[in-house]
């Protein structure tokens, strides 16, 4: 009796018990089904199709989870991710896409729920459910002999084709191959390791190889490569990732250095001056949105400059990794160098964006030509040196009208440029003064403050759709002289003296006072 | 009255002066990032940046300074540390050598760094809230006197041209941390931070919206802001849903705006 007592009991508890597990599942979803109308259905879609009302802004486009073809996973090619696969995405985001984390905003919980939500859209959650996860595995120590080895895994499982022999992402699948939206199939850009979407870790490298990128021409290697083979390609891959990335995103200071050489301005990007003598800076560009025709989509995300000056010359390298060199008549690459046309007291400036009511701009504006033979290569390396007409000068005063080029007597700029392997190179070089009202003069050892666009051709940029970033500050520093010591300890001894007569004539004052500097007197 | 004046005479006032400078510096430069950096939930320090720093640092100088002045005793007091005495302690005697060698050496220090070409980022002062111009301050919301099914809609509508123009900048969550946001050096404002929409009447964002960065006055740093003016692309109506729209996407309403006269 007593035993089949416990045995209804036991009963009664697991009906009640589950009863209450299943609701709460159900709870789970539709709770989810309230957070993803509010958060996520702008870009996901109402019924997870990825067609929600901002996604014709968008590249790459959400995820279809209709589709259920998951890239950030830790399960084998083509399988669905685990849960917490998927928390990790939504709790950290996608850098470099409209993906945005969620850490600060909802709880582990709430993306567990939002989650039990995102697998009712397909039927393969119930079906076949989460692929089992890899196994990682212990990670070998990165050495010399790892990062070589790794190299010769890159080039025997040719992944050049798709990432370039320098890893910019420029291999020829970029002008041949096309998503289903459009767009050009962008395989990361190794050298710039904030751009990671799962991450830069040597770890998410790995994982990333060895599952693949569903949905993406990047495929698994995991059947292709042995576990060492991958993780001293991760370690490569690593290798490349830059030291270096933008100061508004990693921190540091604002200043582009421009040092001072002896003799002339080199115009080859490899000259010793120009590696090891000029100071490099990481600028990020962004989507021109300040007025119509806006960039929504862009292709370009940074620039790398450096600056040289000599007795009479200054001239700036900038470098940006493009993954075409392909122009046509209409869109081509491009870059720009901004200026105050006259410098102003204190912090005032024109508008970053072509000046405006705060005054005038001087640009200086490279673009590429069109060199009928590379375009049947589908790609270009262009040089010149000495100018030409796609070197221009030009002024602007606000967005409202285009800038205007001066005139051809007034055209001082001149430079060289080239294109290859996935990075443009170009010099340009002007007077440190001249003659003309309309341009910067370069005054030694003063903020000049410099701003930055750039133009992709193979993304659609053209006039006001293009790349920006806004004023920074340029700094030509000449070396110290010895005069300033001087000043230096005129400074002090005036300082000493005022000090000094500071001090009498407070002890003069306070003296008579009687007692009123006897701390001691009143237990003090 | 002598009692009463001994009572609040505090010989080592300078040197406690400078000391909460210091101690204010520090909590500023290295206390804050940790703490925001517990309170937002990162796992990376969050800086003070230069800007906020200084006017920190401005404010409490300020502060104190008031605090010295209030009373000729305390500015007596204040300068008494510098005054040689025969009852000086022997720490008193310390503290004012060290005062009286640092500064000359500061100064020395101060024209070394502005006379050498330093490539120190200068610093930029910006007011976030200017005043609003006249011609905004009387705007009146529209919709705030539709039915409620009406200012649903709207607030949709409003929440989608949100995600669709703002977002890059201000993030889809409108916490300031769009996709560009650590891209131009000027942050897009947090709306979630309760310093900036939240701070303001309704019709505030109207003017910053239409305006964008280049209606700001010189005192806001016009020329780095990279806010747009979107006049050009909206009607009145289309960004007062904007508006409504951000405040619900922010999770945070306007400051009513204050009844001066009925
Ligand atoms: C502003 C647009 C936007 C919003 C809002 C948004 N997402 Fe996304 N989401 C994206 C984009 C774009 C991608 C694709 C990234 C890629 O392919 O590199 C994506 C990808 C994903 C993925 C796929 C990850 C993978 O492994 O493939 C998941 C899961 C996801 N989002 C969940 C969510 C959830 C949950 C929310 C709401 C809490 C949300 N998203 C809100 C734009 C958005
Ligand atoms: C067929 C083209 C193709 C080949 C071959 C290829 N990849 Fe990729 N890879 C891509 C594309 C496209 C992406 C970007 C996918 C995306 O952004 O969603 C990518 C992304 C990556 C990423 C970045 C993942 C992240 O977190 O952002 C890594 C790492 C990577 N590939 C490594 C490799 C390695 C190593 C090889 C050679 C074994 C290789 N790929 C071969 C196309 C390719
Ligand atoms: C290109 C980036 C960018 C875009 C796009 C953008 N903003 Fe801004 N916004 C900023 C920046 C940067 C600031 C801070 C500087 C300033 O106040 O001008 C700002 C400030 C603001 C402010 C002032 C907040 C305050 O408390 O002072 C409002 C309101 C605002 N934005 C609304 C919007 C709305 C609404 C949209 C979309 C229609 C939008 N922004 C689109 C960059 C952007």
């Amino acid at each position: 009796m007593n035993k089949m007592q416990n045995i209804l009991l036991g009963i009664i508890l697991f009906a009640i018990s589950f009863i209450l597990v299943s609701n709460l599942e159900a709870q789970d979803a539709s709770n989810g089904k309230v957070i993803f109308e509010k958060r996520c259905y702008y870009c996901h879609g109402l019924t997870g199709g990825g067609d929600g009302p901002v996604v014709p802004r968008l590249d790459p486009k959400p995820r279809n989870f209709q589709d259920a073809h998951f890239k950030f996973r830790t399960t084998p090619f083509n399988s669905l991710p685990t849960t917490d696969d998927l928390v990790r995405t939504i709790t950290k985001g996608v850098p470099g896409t409209a993906m945005p984390f969620f850490s600060s905003l909802l709880s582990e919980s709430e993306i567990r729920d939002v989650i039990a939500h995102i697998q009712t859209f397909n039927s393969r959650w119930q079906s076949e459910g989460p692929g089992k996860p890899i196994s990682i595995g212990q990670e070998p120590a990165m050495t010399p002999d790892t990062i070589n080895h790794g190299k010769e895994v890159f080039d025997k499982a040719k992944c050049f084709v798709c990432h370039g022999l320098e890893g910019r992402g420029n291999g020829p699948i970029t002008n041949t191959l096309k998503n289903e939206w459009g767009f050009q199939f962008r395989a990361r850009d190794f050298t710039k390791g904030w751009l990671f979407k799962r991450g830069n870790t040597v770890k998410d490298i790995f994982i990333t190889i060895t599952t693949g990128l569903n949905g993406t021409p990047m495929g698994s290697f995991a059947d292709l490569l042995s576990d060492e083979e991958r993780w001293h390609l991760a370690h490569f891959v690593k290798s490349l990732n830059r030291s270096q990335a933008p100061v508004t995103i990693v921190g540091g200071s604002i200043m582009v250095q421009s040092a001072l050489i002896e003799g002339d301005i080199p115009l080859d990007p490899n000259d010793d001056n120009w590696q090891n003598l000029a100071v490099s800076t990481e600028i990020a560009t962004g989507p021109q949105l300040m007025v119509q025709p806006r960039q929504w989509v862009p292709s370009l995300t940074s620039i790398t400059v450096r600056s040289l000056f000599n007795k009479n010359q200054i001239a700036f390298l900038l470098e940006w990794n493009d993954r075409t060199g392909v122009q046509d008549d209409v869109f081509k690459d491009a870059v720009a160098l901004q200026f105050p046309s006259k410098l102003k007291d204190g912090m005032k400036k024109p508008h970053f964006a072509m000046g405006g009511k705060g005054g005038s701009v001087n640009i200086w504006h490279w673009k590429s030509i069109v060199d009928e033979e590379a375009k049947k290569v589908g790609f270009q390396n262009v040089t010149e040196v000495g100018g030409g007409d796609n070197f221009v000068e030009m002024n602007a005063k606000g967005f409202k009208k285009r800038p205007t080029a001066q005139p051809d007597e007034s055209q001082m700029l001149t430079g060289y440029a080239a294109w290859k392997n996935g990075r443009w190179q170009v010099i340009m070089v002007r007077d440190l003064l001249t003659d003309d009202a309309k341009d910067i003069q370069f005054e030694k050892n003063k903020n000049i403050p410099i701003a930055f666009a750039s133009w992709d051709g193979a993304n659609n940029d053209l006039g006001g759709r293009h790349n920006v970033a806004p004023w920074y500050y340029l700094l030509l520093i000449t070396p110290e002289s010895n005069t300033k010591f001087i000043f230096i300890g005129l400074a002090v001894i005036i300082a000493i003296g005022a000090e000094l007569w500071f001090v009498a004539r407070i002890t003069r004052r306070l003296r008579p006072e009687k007692g009123f500097l006897n701390f001691e007197d009143k237990g003090y | 009255m002598k009692e009463e004046s001994t009572k609040t005479k505090n010989k080592y006032l300078m040197a406690w002066y400078f000391l909460t400078i210091i101690i204010f510096y520090g909590v500023f430069k290295f206390g804050f990032p940790v703490i925001w950096m517990k309170i937002m939930g990162r796992d990376t320090l969050l800086p003070t940046p230069s800007t906020l720093m200084a006017w920190y640092m401005i404010m409490v100088v300020v502060c104190i300074t008031v605090y010295i002045t209030t009373s000729d005793l305390k500015i007596k007091c204040f300068v008494s540390l510098l005054v040689n005495n025969k009852s000086n302690s022997v720490l008193q005697s310390i503290i004012r050598i060290v005062i009286l060698v640092i500064f000359p050496l500061w100064i020395g220090w101060m024209t070394f760094s502005s006379t050498s070409s330093s490539v120190a980022s200068p610093t930029e002062l910006r007011i976030q809230h200017p005043t609003l111009p006249q011609k905004f301050e009387s705007l009146v919301n529209p919709f705030r006197h539709e039915s409620e099914e009406k200012q649903l809609i709207a607030i949709e509508e409003g929440k989608i041209l949100f995600q669709q123009n703002c977002r890059p900048c201000h993030g889809s969550k409108a916490d300031g941390e769009g996709p560009w946001s650590n891209t131009f050096r000027l942050k897009p404002a947090n709306f979630r931070d309760p310093g900036t929409i939240g701070t303001i009447v309704e019709n505030y964002p109207v003017w910053r919206i239409q305006k964008g960065g280049p209606g700001l006055p010189d005192e806001a740093t016009p020329w780095d802001s990279t806010m747009p003016p979107w006049e050009p692309d909206f009607t009145e109506d289309q960004i007062w849903k904007i508006i409504m729209g951000e405040y619900v996407t922010a999770d945070v309403s306007p400051r009513e705006p204050e009844v001066l006269h009925e």
